[in-house]
């Protein structure tokens, strides 16, 4: 049973393979097709034995291929080494945020100490990665690397360096003018060096993984055993953690940040349950390599139909993101309950009034105290506040109110504390809908693309409903990351396509009250409280449905009834939220969690407690955005998330598994 | 992680303080001027207080001498447009596509004048009159004359229309008296192509509806482009493209251009063949092709900026093989 269990996997492996192969072959086939002028044989002439045109093509032909075949081995290997390191299928360079803490690193540096910048680039994303990897181990350990908490960690660690990379692209603005942004991000080569350096970096990988295997697959099994054994536990999972670092700086430094490839290599690998070390590694490359080579294939054909730069990273995204959905989606299988960590949390009173009055209070100054063109003064002037203040705060407080709610539900019906609108991609999907509808259905207006981001909404909310029965709750956050990334790359292609519409889209999203007017303002916050109201009715229900099924079903609950009814709420919820401010906030995942350490434990005054709170982070972050830079602006998404995640990160280390 | 590839498909560069404040110094007594001396009774009318989003509008109504009293993204003004100067009283209002509407509303204005750029402010601006002007040409060859009516309806607008036709007449002198100069320094140069960096492979190449074409074109000296512009003006081509550009054609780039392309492009075998050299070691020996790096210009803002781009290109130094 077992030999033919082994045989058939590997025979899937193959034909996985074969099947990967192809593609890149045939993709392959297509680009030599359209860009090479010469015969076939003459692709490999020495460069400079042919003309100058000539190698200018083959250049971003063949050095290109070995580029994104280098570069995607040595990310799916990176994910392989993670995996194995912190025994968790979820974790790679892009869920732990190795990659985007080198992005960061050379970002600031490239800001700061440009001079430092042109020659150290490999040595600032060096210590980036190791950073930020610091930082999501350290965030793990006190729960024991629970799986759950460590690629929470990544994922919170990911949006905060993100949104932190955005406020710095705002704020120092005239400055990413001055010195070239390292945003690279493009496969197309124009020498040989990348691809020898990464080809040599791939041969020295393999070369000195070689004496870690043995140890390494010890260590697999059990690390006391393998401590016993004579393992150096410590040294080997140092000597990996170097490593994974090196690679993968070395990858961001020279091509950009590629995200997706290195968790789809890794996700196949454990699809076709490899158990030794050695095959484990080696297919993760092979498949690293394909991923990415055919990803680059892809998009130096688009490239050429559309004559546009496509960012590789976008197109990463966009293909990568629903290849890890769909290995998630085909490995569902019995759910297991485990235990799911939870913030530590006493039930104390909780002063709703105190609560309400403070947000009030807030509201009216920030409705006062704002910055002008003469500095920052008491501006009392009235038609300012109506026309321009008011609306703008009052959008965000709305806004705050219905992810907060959101988030509640959300959390409470997966009895998934890391649950939220955005991450589990349910804004993605709304705004999804919003940019597919702009594009796709002009004609129908703001009626069509409502409707499209509400549909785009219960899609992923469905999905994730259906998974969450059958997967890992670890597995559900993926998917949202997945969406989320798929997202981020339709925007980036969005706004690489040069249309004004569409161009007036991606301002819509950017996280901002910009386009918040006096009538608006006035109606979100009227749904916002409809929204709320409704919510606060399902409560009742929705605390017998989160004691499980089977319980609700002898409480003779309609449990499909109350179900599609609060998916339908959340998803209002998260599209209209999505449309007003964007989907990038954090507001959704944190808001609940600081309520139920402000002592809001039961269901009913968590949601009060969190709609007020959501509403005030929402106002002071619209607020700080709006005057920090003025005239300028910075959206209070960004804002939020930066608030929001530095805080869930410190909060963070009080989860207990 | 992709906030970075996101918002910077542009390279955007180091234009060095030292080009800029060189500049300055000269743009502060061939520009201000001009205009408010030569004042007919037409003329005395006050010029109205204006608010303009566009670069463009803003450069050339300074260049008249009327700068206007607020305008978008003034910091950035400086690093892609640079001249004419733009003066301290002009207040910024935020970015250009979305300025701060309640800065806009604290502003006393008479006049706002955009383009079609900018339609969709048009609501933010309440009961002020709006004036809508194109300061680009809409044939497939730019000429100078596109530029006339413009460029006085923008004159008409402000109750300035004498100030209008005097910088023109001034303007055209000016970019014919710096061919002359262009012409006594490189008696050889005639031909120019002009491309901006976008990445190391990727350029842009401005072409024959570019302000580029009528201001060479007035300097005496002819452009030179591979393939039609887009309604910006330019056409992207790859690094490789340019070899098909011809001996005698001299290569302008446009800055911004940052160090570390500079650093990406040494090491590319293609601009190694091409054969051109940033390295002003080379000026004296003359080998390579022959290129020169111009201070930013911005392409989209009419008579202004054709004035910046003569006035610059006397100014330039060109590398490689110039007598050809």
């Amino acid at each position: 049973m077992m030999n033919k269990n082994n045989f058939l996997s590997a025979n899937r492996i193959y034909m996985m393979v074969v099947f990967l192969m192809l593609l890149a072959v045939v993709s392959s086939y297509a680009v030599v097709h359209q860009l090479w002028p010469l015969t076939f044989l003459e692709l490999f002439t020495p460069s400079f034995d042919l003309s100058l045109s000539d190698m200018s093509i083959q250049l971003q032909i063949l050095p290109t291929m070995l580029v994104a075949l280098t570069a995607g081995g040595l990310l799916g290997l990176v994910s392989v080494l993670l995996q194995q390191l912190v025994k968790n299928t979820l974790a790679s360079d892009t869920t732990l945020a190795v990659g985007s803490g080198a992005n960061m690193a050379l970002l600031i540096v490239t800001l700061f100490l440009p001079s430092l910048a042109l020659g150290g680039s490999f040595w600032v994303a060096f210590i980036g990665a190791l950073g930020s990897m610091a930082i999501v181990f350290l965030l793990a350990a006190p729960s024991r690397m629970n799986p759950l908490v460590l690629v929470l960690g990544g994922l919170v660690t990911n949006i905060l360096l993100g949104a932190i990379t955005a406020l710095l692209l705002i704020y120092y603005a005239e400055e990413t003018l001055n010195v070239m942004v390292w945003a690279a991000g493009s496969l197309t080569q124009n020498n040989w060096q990348v691809s020898t350096v990464l080809s040599t970096a791939s041969v020295v990988a393999f070369i000195s993984l070689m004496p870690l295997l043995k140890p390494l697959e010890i260590m697999s099994l059990d690390d006391r055993q393998a401590k016993s054994l004579g393992v150096p536990i410590n040294l080997i999972r140092g000597l990996v953690v170097g490593l994974v670092a090196l690679l993968t700086a070395l990858v961001v430094s020279r091509v950009g940040p590629i995200g997706f490839i290195g968790l789809g290599a890794a996700t196949l690998v454990n699809v076709f349950s490899v158990r030794r070390i050695g095959y484990r590694l080696l297919l993760s490359y092979v498949f690293g390599a394909l991923l990415l080579w055919i990803t680059s294939n892809a998009t130096t054909l688009l490239q050429h139909y559309l004559s546009l730069n496509i960012p590789a990273d976008a197109m990463t995204a966009i293909l990568g993101a629903p290849l890890v959905i769909w290995l998630i989606v085909s490995q569902s299988r019995q759910h297991t309950d485990e235990v799911i960590p939870t913030l530590v949390s006493e039930r104390r009173d909780t002063h709703l009034i105190g609560w309400g009055i403070a947000l009030i209070l807030l509201i009216v100054g920030v409705l006062i105290f704002t910055a002008t063109s003469n500095g920052w003064q008491l501006s009392t002037l009235g038609h300012l506040i109506i026309d321009f203040r008011l609306p703008r705060t009052l959008s965000a407080a709305a806004t705050g109110i219905m992810l907060a709610t959101a988030g509640v539900l959300l959390q409470t019906l997966t009895r998934n504390p890391m649950a939220s609108p955005e991450v589990l991609g349910i804004s993605s999907g709304s705004a999804i809908g919003v940019v597919l509808a702009f594009v796709f259905l002009p004609s129908f207006g703001y009626t069509g693309i409502i409707l499209s981001g509400l549909l785009g909404a219960f899609i992923v909310l469905s999905l994730i409903l259906w998974l969450a029965r059958r997967i890992n709750p670890a597995y559900l956050l993926l998917v949202g990351v997945a969406i989320a990334a798929l997202m981020g790359g339709l925007l980036s292609l969005v706004k690489i396509s040069g249309d004004q519409r569409l161009q007036a889209v991606l301002s819509w999203l950017s996280g901002s009250t910009y386009l918040a007017s006096p009538e608006t303002a006035w109606i979100l916050v009227g749904l916002a409280f409809i929204l709320f109201l409704l919510s606060f009715m399902v409560i009742k229900p929705l605390e017998i449905l989160s004691l499980g099924s089977g319980i609700a079903r002898e409480l003779g609950v309609s449990l499909r009834l109350y179900q599609t009814l609060i998916l339908i709420l959340v998803a209002l919820l998260s599209t209209i939220s999505t449309l007003a401010v964007g989907p990038l906030s954090f507001v959704g995942l944190m808001i609940p969690h600081l309520a139920s350490t402000l002592g809001a434990v039961k269901l009913k005054r968590q949601i009060q407690l969190s709609a007020i709170l959501g509403a005030g982070l929402m106002v002071i972050a619209d607020w700080v955005g709006r005057y920090l830079i003025f005239p300028y602006e910075i959206p209070a998404g960004t804002i939020a998330a930066i608030i929001g995640g530095a805080y869930f990160l410190y909060l963070m280390r009080r989860i207990r598994a | 992680m992709k906030a970075l590839t996101f918002s910077f498909g542009l390279c955007v560069a180091l234009c060095s303080s030292l080009l800029l404040s060189g500049c300055q110094s000269s743009d502060a007594t061939s520009q201000a001027p001009q205009a408010p001396q030569a004042m007919s009774p037409k003329d005395n009318q006050k010029a109205p207080k204006v608010m303009t989003p566009d670069w463009g509008i803003a450069a050339t109504l300074t260049a008249m001498g009327y700068p206007p009293v607020a305008m978008g993204d003034k910091p950035f003004y400086r690093e892609w447009v640079g001249k004419p100067l733009i003066p301290d009283t002009t207040l910024d209002v935020g970015t250009r596509y979305q300025p701060n509407p309640e800065m806009l509303s604290q502003l006393d204005l008479d006049l706002v004048i955009d383009n079609d750029f900018y339609a969709h402010l048009r609501p933010m601006y309440g009961d002020l009159p709006i004036h809508s002007i194109e300061l680009t040409s809409p044939n497939n060859i730019a000429k100078w004359e596109d530029f006339i009516e413009p460029t006085l309806e923008l004159g008409r607008s402000i109750n300035k229309p004498q100030a209008a036709q005097d910088y023109l007449d001034n303007s055209k002198k000016q970019i014919i008296q710096a061919g002359q100069t262009f012409h006594a320094r490189y008696p050889h140069i005639k031909k120019l192509a002009v491309v901006q960096f976008a990445d190391t492979n990727n350029l842009r190449m401005f072409s024959y509806n570019s302000l580029f074409q009528p201001a060479l074109e007035t300097m005496g000296l002819q452009l030179v482009a591979l393939a039609d512009g887009n309604q910006w003006g330019f056409t992207p081509i790859m690094l490789g493209d340019l070899a098909q550009l011809d001996d005698d054609t001299c290569l302008v780039v446009v800055e911004p251009l940052s160090d570390l392309l500079k650093l990406e492009l040494e090491d590319s075998l293609v601009w190694q063949r091409l054969g051109y050299s940033f390295d002003q070691a080379h000026a004296s020996s003359k080998k390579g092709c022959c290129i020169t790096l111009l201070p930013a210009t911005w392409n989209n803002s009419g008579v202004a900026s054709m004035n910046v781009l003569a006035e610059r290109l006397t100014n330039v130094t060109f590398v490689g093989h110039t007598d050809l």
